[in-house]
């Protein structure tokens, strides 16, 4: 004891301390859970996220592949130099050979964003979504990030939040940029570059070879943002009272997750010769033969089929519940329903007793350039714009 | 403290008033609604700008309602949260209006719970306002009728004021009405009283507030009060975090004031004062860093680390000298954490680029946790002991008052630990005989055998002026006790006292170095030496970094403080007879500070006051030179009126053959107990017909009386208990072992 008459208290002091300690963690846990949750996911990547003043891309996986080669290909022909870094240990981007270019495997998504979330680079871009919402933070020592569309679509089936923390978007068509500066006006968020840029993917497609065309082809998506579970049958039973050729093309997770409504269409249907399932694992053969394309209001599929396989369409407008989604927030529809008013129809319910009629009203609909150039920009020359667009925000940076 | 003493005001001047008690309980309950309207006011407004905040994001929250990913979800929250400027704890802002109520319900409790102006008081039916009313009586059972009146109030209030709002709240305040039943059932029924009145009147209230809302003053005053709040709002997100190491700063503090809440008696003020130096001391340093490093976050958690080790080291130390590490390895290991890792923080939070919000938020989640449990802790302690305190303080005996005539100074003056001749000889090889010799010369009686009856200062010191054994406040006191606040209360208000103000003395008192005789606030005239820190200061900067400075402080302000009490004992020329002169006079009791010359002694000397067996020589040579001063000291008194009373003994011998508490040995017992005893009553040698050379410290003011003013008090059989300092009131008799110890020693 060192003063007789005074306990310094130690041994309280460190109970308090303790209690202190245990009522922290409790009130911060749910703040740390996912953080810890994160930090043990992991870091497979040993090398440098020291990209200072590159341009650096990133890739989820070699299934972005097509969105970022056209791009890059310019940059590369350009002698631009920048930094590929991606998710996914098969993505062709790994093997990309030139003195302009290094590309590094970062670890799957999780182990991704931990680099990520330290990384250090001048212009950081991406085709994934949700930047410093989710686990992807943004970074302190990356001046601009910039989101580059991966699909023509705009952003109503968009997880909420996607965009809010871009400096700078490269947008696919009119409608996408009208509904980003919504968002900005609504949430009074940073206000973004957005730049005309496109879809650079359709650089690298081939517009449809013309056979004989006489199917009307079905391609629903799937779960509850498909029309199809619901008035399935009584769409094909209409068309097949009309003895249109039906080829109905499951969505791949259909094959997986709705088992019962394909046996229940195939055990109804399949004596129909009128009636075929398309099982093939590529859409190509589908394509070919469809001369109407039914599906979803909000499939991926619309603007392709229509831009390069030209090929009308109607499309099911269907309620589905999007919270969570961009679309709840948004005063336009989907910029697919413009589209369709000018190549094919969107249709309700209702409307499916009446399909033959509207079969044939679409049917004679032709594509044109200008009904193109109306809903994309820059098709299949957009490769060349995103990468002048991205340079000139690049030299722009201090 | 404030906030009773504002009740009682009011509930006095209503008494003025109505000259009943019940009323002016009912009168102080409406008293205290009008006070908290414009609070309630306020709260009503936080709430209504809270559900304003809230409505505005219900329709982002709705449209993620059914978002599946439990993760995403909580992210989209806290986006949402993010992008409204919301933190989740503003849902508590709905506390707010029972938050407010809480110190004033504190405080009417604290009145009103043992208040004596109402012991026997009725009111209507009530027999007894400081009773439970007990005015149902069935099969024998009495059942208090009042409380459940109370909680019907309460429930009513709870009704009108939850009328608009959800379910959950109604829940809410049906089981507060519940825990406030039970809490109260069995208390005073003035407490009950002023509640049930304090229900309805919420009533009454809440019709009010509603009354006004709208009206134009209600939208002018909230107009300018959601502005204000914005102010504050903005203020709080800038400087916010301040108040949060504000908070963290005086939580070690405030640890050991709880740590010795029951000890620390009337060094409340030190503490207050030593709050507020550290505040600003905090506030200072907090603002120098901020400037510096320019950024929030990282000035929170530098000023954090700084005052973590500012605060914990003596702590820290403590902990290291448990586990059993002390000399160079402890010292290497407080060179770890108190040079390199400070260093370490500083260096990375200098240099790091990234966000340290969220650590930010966890040091302030710490501070607001660590303060609010020791507050509680204090305050619960609070409650929990005033009633006994309150009630043991009539533990005195009335004492007859003598007649007037020509009546002596009395100087009372303990020497902290002087041991007894004997002892001296034996023990220590000293002989102390030439100062005996000096005081016997001078006329002074020396009590050869005297004991004292306790071990320890406030137990000695409290019966000594009690006049009267003090081992019924083992039974008083709760198991474990160690309350020093009763023995100190009779030191400085117990018999002694009360019979010498009877007499017309007028008492002063020396402020020692230690705290139960810090100062007298019931005393006449207090003197101190000004600068002294005082104990508690000093052992809690013991447990600051300060710690190796403060030893050395300490020392001089200990010396100076002994030596200002023998320099102005005899210059109180100014104050009128007859007086009592009290100094307790922490010496020769270590720390040594004088060497026999008065000098200061080595540094290399510990400074702590614990007996050290290596340190004996100090102890002789700190006891030379106190002899040296009593002797200045008597030829000052007796050069002033030789008609005077001097009475100079020690509270108990030393400690040097402490070995631990359990193990007492009869050598430490007669060592500790066997005291230093000289007592001088006018010239006249038939003066000391009273005193006996065994006299035990209980009996010296009996004695004392009995000869200078002629009373009659017994004197009573002198006993000697030990007890610990750890259980100070788990009393054993050991005069028998001392006794037979002494006999087989002449044997």
């Amino acid at each position: 004891m060192l003063f007789l008459y005074i306990d310094p208290g130690t041994g309280s002091l460190l109970i308090s301390l303790l209690i202190g300690f245990i009522m922290t963690i409790t009130f911060s846990i749910r703040n740390f859970y996912y953080k810890v949750i994160h930090f043990f996911a992991g870091k497979e990547y040993k090398g440098t996220n020291d990209f200072s003043g590159e341009l650096v891309f990133f890739s989820e996986g070699k299934n972005y592949w097509n969105v970022f080669y056209p791009v890059l290909d310019v940059l590369i022909k350009h002698n631009k130099r920048f930094v590929y870094l991606t998710a996914d240990r098969e993505d062709p981007g790994l093997q990309i050979d030139s003195e302009y270019c290094s590309s590094h495997y970062l670890g799957n998504t999780n182990q991704a964003f931990f680099v990520l979330n330290k990384l250090k680079a001048k212009m950081c871009i991406t085709t994934t979504p949700q930047l410093d919402i989710l686990n992807w933070k943004r970074s302190k020592n990356v001046d601009h990030y910039c989101y580059l569309s991966h699909a023509p679509m705009d952003i109503h089936a968009n997880k909420k939040f996607s965009f809010d923390y871009y400096d700078s978007a490269l947008c696919g068509n009119d409608f996408h940029i009208a509904n980003l500066r919504q968002l900005e006006r609504d949430r009074n968020s940073r206000k973004k570059i957005l730049m005309k840029t496109g879809c650079t993917y359709y650089d690298l497609k081939n517009e449809g070879a013309n056979e004989q065309k006489e199917h009307i082809l079905i391609a629903p998506t799937w779960g509850d943002r498909s029309f199809f579970v619901e008035h399935g049958e009584l769409l094909l039973e209409k068309l097949l009272e009309h003895k249109h050729r039906v080829l109905y093309r499951p969505h791949p997770q259909s094959w997986i997750s709705e088992k019962e409504l394909l046996s229940i269409i195939s055990s109804k249907f399949g004596k129909n010769e009128l009636f075929e399932i398309d099982k093939r694992v590529d859409n190509v053969h589908a394509l070919s033969k469809a001369k109407v394309l039914i599906t979803d209001s909000t499939s991926g599929i619309i603007y392709d089929v229509a831009f390069l396989q030209k090929i009308p369409i109607i499309a099911v407008d269907f309620e589905w519940d999007d919270g969570g989604y961009e679309s709840s927030d948004l005063e336009n529809p989907p910029s697919t329903k413009y589209l369709l008013e000018d190549f094919g129809r969107t249709i309700t319910e209702n409307e499916i007793y009446n399909i033959h009629n509207i079969i044939g009203e679409v049917s004679n609909v032709k594509m044109t350039e200008e009904i193109i150039d109306k809903h994309i920009f820059n098709f299949q020359n957009a490769g060349s714009v995103a990468a002048k667009q991205i340079l000139s925000i690049f030299k722009g940076l201090k | 403290m404030f906030l009773i003493n504002f009740l009682k005001n009011i509930l006095e001047f209503f008494y003025d008033i109505t000259f009943s008690y019940g009323w002016s309980i009912i009168l102080l309950s409406l008293a205290t609604q009008i006070i908290m309207l414009p609070l309630f006011w306020i709260a009503d407004k936080i709430q209504d700008l809270e559900k304003a905040r809230k409505d505005r994001m219900q329709p982002a929250l709705d449209s993620i309602k059914n978002v599946q990913n439990k993760q995403e979800k909580y992210h989209y929250t806290r986006e949402i949260y993010r992008k409204n400027n919301y933190s989740p704890f503003y849902s508590l802002t709905g506390l707010v209006g029972l938050l407010i109520q809480i110190p004033f319900f504190l405080a009417a409790y604290w009145l009103l719970l043992d208040y004596y102006p109402l012991i026997g008081i009725s009111f209507g039916p009530i027999s007894d306002l400081s009773q439970p009313d007990e005015l149902l009586l069935i099969a024998g059972i009495s059942i208090n009728i009042l409380p459940f009146l109370m909680t019907f109030a309460n429930l009513l209030a709870a009704y009108f004021y939850t009328k608009n709002q959800d379910k959950s709240e109604k829940i809410q305040l049906v089981v507060i009405a519940i825990v406030f039943l039970v809490l109260l059932y069995n208390l005073s029924a003035a407490l009950v009283l002023f509640w049930t009145m304090n229900n309805i009147f919420a009533i009454g209230k809440n019709w009010f507030l509603l009354r006004i809302k709208s009206t134009k003053a209600d939208l002018i005053l909230s107009n300018s009060f959601s502005k204000l709040l914005k102010i504050l709002t903005s203020f709080w997100k800038e400087y916010g975090f301040v108040v949060f190491l504000l908070m963290f700063s005086v939580f070690p503090l405030l640890s050991i004031y709880f740590e010795n809440i029951e000890e620390l008696y009337l060094t409340q003020s030190s503490i207050l004062s030593l709050i507020i130096v550290i505040l600003i001391f905090t506030l200072g340093i907090t603002i120098a860093i901020k400037f510096l490093v320019k950024n929030n976050y990282k000035t929170q958690i530098l000023v954090f680390t700084g005052l973590s080790l500012f605060f914990l080291f003596g702590h820290f130390r403590n902990l290291l000298a448990a586990m059993g590490l002390e000399g160079k390895l402890a010292i290497f290991f407080l060179g770890l954490v108190f040079l390199l890792l400070p260093a370490i923080i500083i260096y990375l939070t200098l240099k790091t680029k990234r966000n340290l919000k969220a650590l930010s938020n966890v040091i302030s989640i710490l501070s607001l946790c660590l303060f609010s449990i020791v507050i509680l802790r204090i305050m619960s302690f609070g409650i929990s002991n005033r009633q006994t305190l309150l009630h043991n303080n009539s533990q005195t005996t009335k004492l007859i008052s003598a007649n007037k005539e020509q009546l002596p100074d009395i100087y009372y003056i303990i020497l902290d630990g002087y041991a007894s001749s004997q002892i001296l000889e034996e023990d220590f090889n000293f002989d102390n005989s030439e100062f005996e010799d000096y005081l016997i010369e001078k006329d002074f009686y020396i009590a050869s055998n005297s004991r004292s009856n306790y071990m320890n200062t406030f137990l000695s010191l409290g019966s000594t002026f009690n006049m009267n054994y003090i081992n019924f406040l083992s039974d008083s006191l709760p198991k474990g006790s160690t309350n020093r606040k009763i023995p100190y209360d009779m030191v400085l208000n117990g018999n002694v006292m009360k019979y010498l103000k009877d007499k017309g003395y007028k008492t002063v008192h020396f402020g020692s170095v230690f705290g139960g005789t810090k100062q007298n606030i019931y005393a006449d005239y207090n003197y101190k030496y000004s600068s002294y820190m005082g104990e508690f200061t000093t052992n809690f900067l013991h447990t600051t970094i300060l710690s190796p400075l403060v030893s050395h402080f300490a020392g001089k302000e200990y010396r100076k403080t002994i030596l200002y009490t023998f320099d102005h004992l005899t210059k109180l020329k100014n104050i009128e007879d007859p007086k009592f002169i009290f100094a307790h006079i922490v010496s020769p009791h270590p720390p040594y500070v004088f060497d026999e010359n008065g000098e200061e002694i080595p540094k290399s000397v510990n400074l702590d006051n614990s007996w050290n067996k290596n340190e004996k020589r100090f102890y002789i040579d700190q006891l030379k030179f106190l002899n040296k001063k009593v002797r200045i000291l008597t030829e000052e008194i007796l050069n002033i009126s030789e008609n005077s009373v001097i009475i100079i003994q020690s509270d108990h011998g030393p400690a040097f053959l402490e070995e631990d508490d359990k193990n007492a040995s009869p050598e430490f017992l007669e060592e500790r107990s066997e005291i230093f005893n000289a007592i001088y009553m006018n010239s006249s040698n038939s003066n000391n017909k009273n005193l006996y050379k065994d006299i035990s410290s209980v009996n010296t003011f009996r004695a004392v009386f009995n000869t200078i003013f002629d009373e009659d008090f017994k004197i009573l059989e002198d006993s000697t208990y030990y007890s610990t300092y750890k259980n100070p009131y788990d009393f054993t008799n050991i005069t028998t072992t001392l006794d037979s110890l002494k006999i087989s020693k002449k044997e």
